[in-house]
């Protein structure tokens, strides 16, 4: 079975079309959808910000993460639950959109992205907890996160436009 | 809450939207206003409108930059909001957090207002038929209006938050999220 035919089995199947045809449930899921992502992108801002060095300057690297990580947790399940709904909706059409398959790969690349923050500088953060500017790694990470997370929101809106 | 919200203002939208037949605009649309028209008609035919209009790259980029302004600036003031009504990052002060997310929000609106323009320029005949355009229009106004006014009160709350700080959230909370759900309703009434 080909991922072709495994997302037209499942756009066929009764929750897909229930999903993709309801007038109520459909604007929902996508309007949580951005409210997720405006959940999720703030503190993840406010995160890179101060990992690049330009905002929360005067309070430690540690606290800024502590202090946002829940909301950043709880946007990213809003949006992972709706999102996986309305791929749900319309696997198909996500399939043979070339900007969803970008939205993938960037999505993978935030993702490598945190995880090799986590897994190396992120580490010694006890270390350049104050340090201005901070290491050009957490600095570097910042980065990355900012621009791979714009852009998964570029991708997933140029997805529903059919260009 | 907001999912009760949003439900209840998309029932809203599509009543205002299905009360309309062939010879009754929708419900708070514009061309309820026919006065409006000729300010409409003449918009739409701008020079800058009929370029926009004559691309296929124009719109969605300026779109796609208006809804990443909107997710700047909704999710800075819902760090605040949270704040305020006790919920999340307690670690800083509603005044701490407007102090370091205020020059985001303030460039956020001049890129959402901006680029709202440019959509506004593309489209005028399709909004002056939308039931959602003119809510969203009086919502964004009223929280603008807010934001600037009222809220920068904010700034004097410290450790402890008086009721009326609570009051500030839920009204900057139903506003601008009046103004982000009547803006994607856009799409669909």
């Amino acid at each position: 079975m080909s991922v072709l035919e495994l997302c037209q089995w499942v756009q066929d199947g009764s929750i897909s079309t229930a999903l993709r045809e309801s007038t109520t449930l459909w604007p929902v899921l996508e309007g949580s959808h951005l409210l997720g992502m405006s959940l999720m992108m703030a503190p993840v801002m406010m995160y890179d910000l101060r990992l690049i060095g330009v905002r929360w300057k005067n309070d430690p690297v540690s606290r800024v993460k502590w202090g946002f990580l829940p909301v950043t947790f709880f946007g990213f399940a809003l949006m992972v639950t709706t999102g996986v709904l309305l791929l749900w909706s319309e696997p198909v059409k996500c399939y043979n959109s070339g900007y969803f398959r970008i939205k993938v790969v960037a999505l993978i690349l935030a993702g490598l992205n945190a995880m090799v923050f986590h897994s190396t500088i992120d580490r010694t953060t006890a270390q350049w907890d104050t340090t201005s500017p901070p290491p050009f790694r957490a600095r570097m990470a910042g980065v990355l996160s900012l621009t791979l997370w714009t852009a998964v929101i570029f991708a997933g809106r140029y997805t529903a436009y059919n260009l | 809450m907001l999912g009760l919200l949003s439900l209840f203002l998309t029932h809203g939208l599509r009543w205002a939207a299905q009360s309309a037949d062939d010879l009754q605009p929708a419900q708070f649309a514009f061309a309820r206003f026919p006065s409006w028209f000729p300010f409409f008609a003449w918009v739409d035919m701008t020079r800058i409108s009929t370029f926009i209009k004559g691309t296929t790259w124009v719109f969605p980029l300026v779109e796609t930059i208006h809804i990443l302004a909107l997710a700047v600036l909704l999710g800075s003031v819902f760090l605040i909001n949270l704040r305020l009504l006790g919920i999340a990052v307690r670690r800083w002060s509603p005044a701490q957090i407007l102090e370091q997310v205020r020059s985001l929000v303030n460039w956020s609106v001049v890129i959402i207002l901006i680029t709202g323009v440019l959509l506004f320029i593309a489209e005028p005949r399709k909004l002056f038929d939308s039931a959602a355009f003119g809510p969203k229009m009086i919502f964004l106004a009223a929280a603008l209006l807010f934001q600037y006014t009222l809220y920068p009160r904010v700034r004097s709350m410290q450790a402890q938050i008086p009721i009326w700080g609570r009051l500030l959230a839920v009204v900057s909370l139903t506003l601008w999220f009046g103004v982000a759900v009547c803006g994607r309703a856009i799409g669909f009434v």
